[in-house]
C-alpha cells in the first residue's frame, strides 16, 4: 500500500465517509491506518531482523555440536529451521507485544487522540467498528507472522541451502512440504495471536491510554508465561493463554499430531470469543467522550 | 437492540454466555462421558475377556499423568522436555503405533522435541531430537522366537475362565477384585476392574483398569494413592484407533548429520521400555533373557565397566523382600553417590537412553544424585538414622550404614521393617 493510499485512509477512516452497507471502505481504511503507521512499520521491520540475526550468528559460530537448542540447533542443517527458530523466539515476547500495540491503539488510540466520536458519527453501528478494527489487528498479526517466516525462509536458504527438512521424529520431508508445514505453523501462531489481539482490543476499550492498555496486554501474557513455569500450578496450566503457543512442535512431527495444536486452537477460540464478546459489551454500553 | 440501547449493561450478557456456554460444553461431554451403556459384567468375567483380549494392531495417543508428591528436587527440572527421565513426573504425551510385537513404535513428545523407540523385526532404534543422536540394535533372531507371549506352558488352566478364577484366587488373599460400572476412555465405552488392597497398611488405595468394551483391552490405568481424590498415576489412551498402522511409521533412517551409536543387543533398552507399551510384559521378559544370558561377554568396554560396578554394589549382599503383597518392602544396598560418579555411563542411567555417557556426565550425575540426597529430610529412630523419600504411592529409606528400603508403605513401616534382624543384610 503506498504513502498516498494510506494517508487518505487516515482521513476517510477518521474524518468522514459515506456509508453503505457491506463495502469495504472501511476495511480498507483501516488496514491502511494500521500498515500505515510508522510505529507498526518498524516494528515489522524489527520483527523481520530477528531471523537475519539468528542466521548470521549461526553461520558466524563453529558448527554447533548438536547440543544445542532444539530448533537454533537444528539450522544450520536446514535454512527453512531459520524461520522456525525466529518464530519460537519472538513468540515469547516481540509478536504478542507488537500486536498488542496495534490492538490496544484500536480503541484507545482513536479516544485517545479525540478522534473516537468522530469515527462514530460515521453512519456505522458500533459493532461494525469493532469488527473492522479487529479485522485489522488480525491481519496485522498474519502479516508479522508471515513476514518474520518468510524472511526467515530466504535468509536460512541463502546461507544454508534449502532442501531435505528433518522433522522432530526424525524422519525427513522435502522442501516444498517444509514450506507447507511453516505455513501451517504461521497460521497456528496467528491463531494464538489473534487471542491477543481480542484481549488487546477489550483492553483498549476500557482506556484512553493505548499505552496503558498495550501494556496490561503484555503483563497478561506473560504473566501468564511465569505462571507456566511453576510446577506447583500445573492443574490450572492448560487453561492459561500462553500454555499452548509452543504445540507448534505438533506440526513438526511425522505424521502430525493434534494433541497440543488441537487445544491450543481451541483455547485461542475461547478466549477470542470471551474477550471479544466483552470489547463488544464495553464498548457498546460506554459513553464516548473523547 | 433496542433493549440493549436502553439498557446497556446487558450486553455484558455476551461475554457471560460465551463463557457459560463454554463450560457447560465441557461438562456436558463430561456428562455424556458417564453413559457408556454396555451391559453388565462380572469381574471374573472381564479377567476371562482381558485374558482373550487379541489386538494385533493399533495405534494412538497415551496420556500419562503422574502426579506422586515426590519432593522439589534439583533433578526435577525437565518439564516439558521429551527426556524419558522426565516421565516420573507431569504429564507427557507419548504417540504409540503397534502392529505385532515385531513392530512398534512410541514417541515421547516434548514441546519441541521428540524421543523413539521404534521396532521393526530384528532393528531396533532409538532417536532423541534434542540431541540429535539416534542408536541401532539388531537383535539376536533368537529373541525373535522367545518374544512369542509364554501363553500356556504346561500345567496352565486349560480355559480362560478357570485362569480368571485362578488369578482371583491367587489375588483374594491380598487384593479385592471388583468392577466398577463403565468409563469412557479416548471416546470408547469401557469396563473398569477395581483392585482395592486389603492390607489397609499400602500407600496404594485402589488400582483401576478400563477394559474397552469392545476389545477388552486395557485403555487406561490409575493408581490412586491413600486419601487422594486424584489418581497419583493414570496412563490412558485418550485417542486410540484398532486400525493396523501405516508401514512406513515403523522405517527409520536416521537423518543425516545425526550421532548413531550401534549398540549391542541386551545392553539398557529393555530397562527403560519396560512397561511402557501396550505389550510390555513381553518385551520386559526378553529383555532380562538378554541381559542374563549376553550380558558378560560380549559388551563395549564402556557399558562393561558400568555393568561391573553395579554388580559391585549389588553383590555385596542379595537383597531381600520382607513382607508379602501390597506391602513387601524390598531391603537392598544402595549405591553411594561416589559410586554412581565413579561409574564410567551413569549419565545413561537417568537422563534417558542410548547415549554414551563420559566421565563428566557419571560425575554430574553423581553430584545431582548427592545433591537430591542432601535435599531429603533426615530421619532416625531406635533402627538408626537415615535419610526419607516419601511419595503418595511409595517411601524409599536410605538408611546411614548403606541399606536402602522401599515399599509402597508409609515411612512407619519402613523403620519396623528396618530394625528387624532379618533386614540387616549381614551375609
Amino acid at each position: 500500500m503506498s504513502a498516498a493510499d494510506a494517508t487518505a485512509g487516515v482521513v476517510t477512516g477518521a474524518a468522514s465517509a459515506p456509508w453503505r452497507r457491506l463495502s469495504t471502505r472501511f476495511l480498507r481504511s483501516e488496514l491502511g491506518l494500521v500498515f500505515g503507521r510508522r510505529r507498526n512499520q518498524v516494528a515489522l521491520a524489527i520483527l523481520a531482523a530477528v531471523p537475519v540475526i539468528i542466521a548470521v550468528a549461526v553461520w558466524w559460530s563453529a558448527p554447533p555440536s548438536g547440543r544445542g537448542p532444539n530448533l537454533i540447533g537444528a539450522v544450520s542443517g536446514n535454512g527453512v529451521y531459520v524461520a522456525l527458530a525466529a518464530l519460537g523466539a519472538e513468540l515469547g515476547l516481540f509478536l504478542p507485544l507488537a500486536v498488542a500495540a496495534v490492538a490496544s491503539d484500536a480503541i484507545a488510540g482513536e479516544a485517545n487522540q479525540g478522534t473516537l466520536r468522530y469515527l462514530l458519527t460515521v453512519p456505522v453501528g458500533r459493532a461494525r467498528l469493532l469488527a473492522v478494527k479487529y479485522a485489522g489487528v488480525l491481519a496485522y498479526a498474519l502479516a508479522a507472522t508471515l513476514l518474520v517466516a518468510a524472511v526467515g525462509v530466504a535468509v536460512g536458504v541463502a546461507f544454508f541451502g534449502g532442501g531435505e527438512m528433518i522433522l522432530l521424529s526424525g524422519s525427513q520431508i522435502g522442501f516444498l512440504p517444509a514450506l507447507g508445514r511453516v505455513a501451517l505453523i504461521c497460521g497456528y501462531i496467528t491463531a494464538c495471536l489473534a487471542a491477543v489481539g481480542a484481549l488487546g482490543l477489550f483492553v483498549s476499550t476500557l482506556t484512553e491510554q493505548p499505552v496503558g492498555a498495550a501494556i496490561a496486554v503484555v503483563v497478561f501474557t506473560i504473566s501468564n508465561q511465569i505462571l507456566g513455569t511453576i510446577p506447583q500450578l500445573e492443574p490450572i496450566h492448560p487453561y492459561l493463554m500462553t500454555h499452548w503457543w509452543y504445540g507448534f512442535g505438533d506440526l513438526l512431527r511425522a505424521p502430525i499430531a493434534t494433541s497440543s495444536v488441537g487445544p491450543g486452537l481451541l483455547s485461542a477460540g475461547i478466549y477470542t470469543a470471551v474477550f471479544l464478546a466483552a470489547a463488544w459489551a464495553r464498548l457498546g454500553s460506554r459513553d464516548i467522550t473523547s | 437492540m433496542s433493549m440493549l440501547t436502553t439498557r446497556p449493561w446487558l450486553r455484558w450478557a455476551a461475554p457471560a454466555s460465551v463463557l457459560v456456554a463454554v463450560l457447560a460444553a465441557g461438562s456436558a461431554t463430561r456428562l455424556l462421558a458417564a453413559e457408556p451403556g454396555l451391559p453388565e459384567r462380572s469381574a471374573s468375567d472381564l479377567l476371562v475377556k482381558l485374558q482373550t483380549a487379541e489386538v494385533s494392531s493399533f495405534s494412538g495417543t497415551v496420556v500419562e499423568k503422574a502426579d506422586l508428591g515426590l519432593p522439589s528436587l534439583p533433578l526435577n527440572t525437565r518439564r516439558g522436555s521429551s527426556d524419558l527421565a522426565s516421565l516420573a513426573d507431569g504429564t507427557h504425551t507419548l504417540r504409540l503405533w503397534y502392529d505385532g510385537p515385531e513392530r512398534l513404535r512410541m514417541a515421547l513428545m516434548g514441546t519441541l522435541g521428540e524421543s523413539d523407540v521404534i521396532r521393526n523385526g530384528r532393528d531396533l532404534w532409538t532417536w532423541h531430537s534434542e540431541e540429535n543422536t539416534a542408536t541401532h540394535t539388531r537383535l539376536p533372531a533368537s529373541t525373535d522366537r522367545a518374544e512369542k507371549p509364554p501363553v500356556h506352558p504346561s500345567g496352565l488352566p486349560s480355559n480362560p475362565q478357570e485362569a480368571a478364577d485362578r488369578v482371583l484366587d491367587a489375588l483374594d488373599p491380598s487384593t479385592k477384585v471388583t468392577t466398577d460400572g463403565t468409563a469412557r476412555v479416548a471416546g470408547r465405552a469401557a469396563y473398569e476392574l477395581v483392585f482395592t488392597p486389603r492390607d489397609s497398611q499400602s500407600l496404594v488405595r485402589q488400582v483401576r483398569i478400563a477394559l474397552d468394551g469392545e476389545k477388552f483391552v486395557p485403555l487406561r490405568v490409575q493408581v490412586h494413592a491413600d486419601g487422594e481424590q486424584a489418581p497419583a498415576l493414570e496412563v490412558g489412551f485418550t485417542q486410540v484407533s484398532f486400525t493396523k498402522p501405516d508401514a512406513s511409521q515403523f522405517e527409520f533412517q536416521p537423518p543425516p548429520g545425526a550421532k548413531v551409536t550401534e549398540e549391542q543387543p541386551g545392553r539398557s533398552w529393555g530397562r527403560d521400555h519396560k512397561g511402557r507399551d501396550h505389550k510390555g510384559r513381553d518385551h520386559e521378559g526378553n529383555a532380562r533373557g538378554g541381559h542374563e544370558g549376553k550380558g558378560k561377554g560380549d559388551h563395549g568396554d564402556e557399558a562393561k565397566g558400568g555393568r561391573e560396578g553395579r554388580r559391585g554394589a549389588a553383590g555385596r549382599a542379595r537383597p531381600v523382600v520382607i513382607g508379602d503383597g501390597w506391602t513387601s518392602v524390598l531391603v537392598a544396598r544402595a549405591p553411594s553417590p561416589e559410586d554412581v560418579a565413579a561409574r564410567p555411563g551413569a549419565g545413561d542411567e537417568h537422563r534417558g537412553w542410548g547415549r554414551d555417557g563420559d566421565r563428566a556426565d557419571g560425575q554430574r550425575t553423581g553430584d545431582q544424585l548427592a545433591g537430591v540426597l542432601g535435599a531429603l529430610p533426615k530421619v532416625s529412630g531406635d533402627w538408626g538414622s537415615g535419610r526419607l523419600l516419601k511419595t503418595k504411592l511409595f517411601s524409599v529409606l536410605l538408611v546411614e550404614d548403606g541399606r536402602m528400603l522401599v515399599g509402597a508403605v508409609s515411612p512407619e513401616r519402613l523403620y519396623e521393617v528396618a530394625a528387624a534382624p532379618k533386614a540387616q543384610l549381614n551375609d
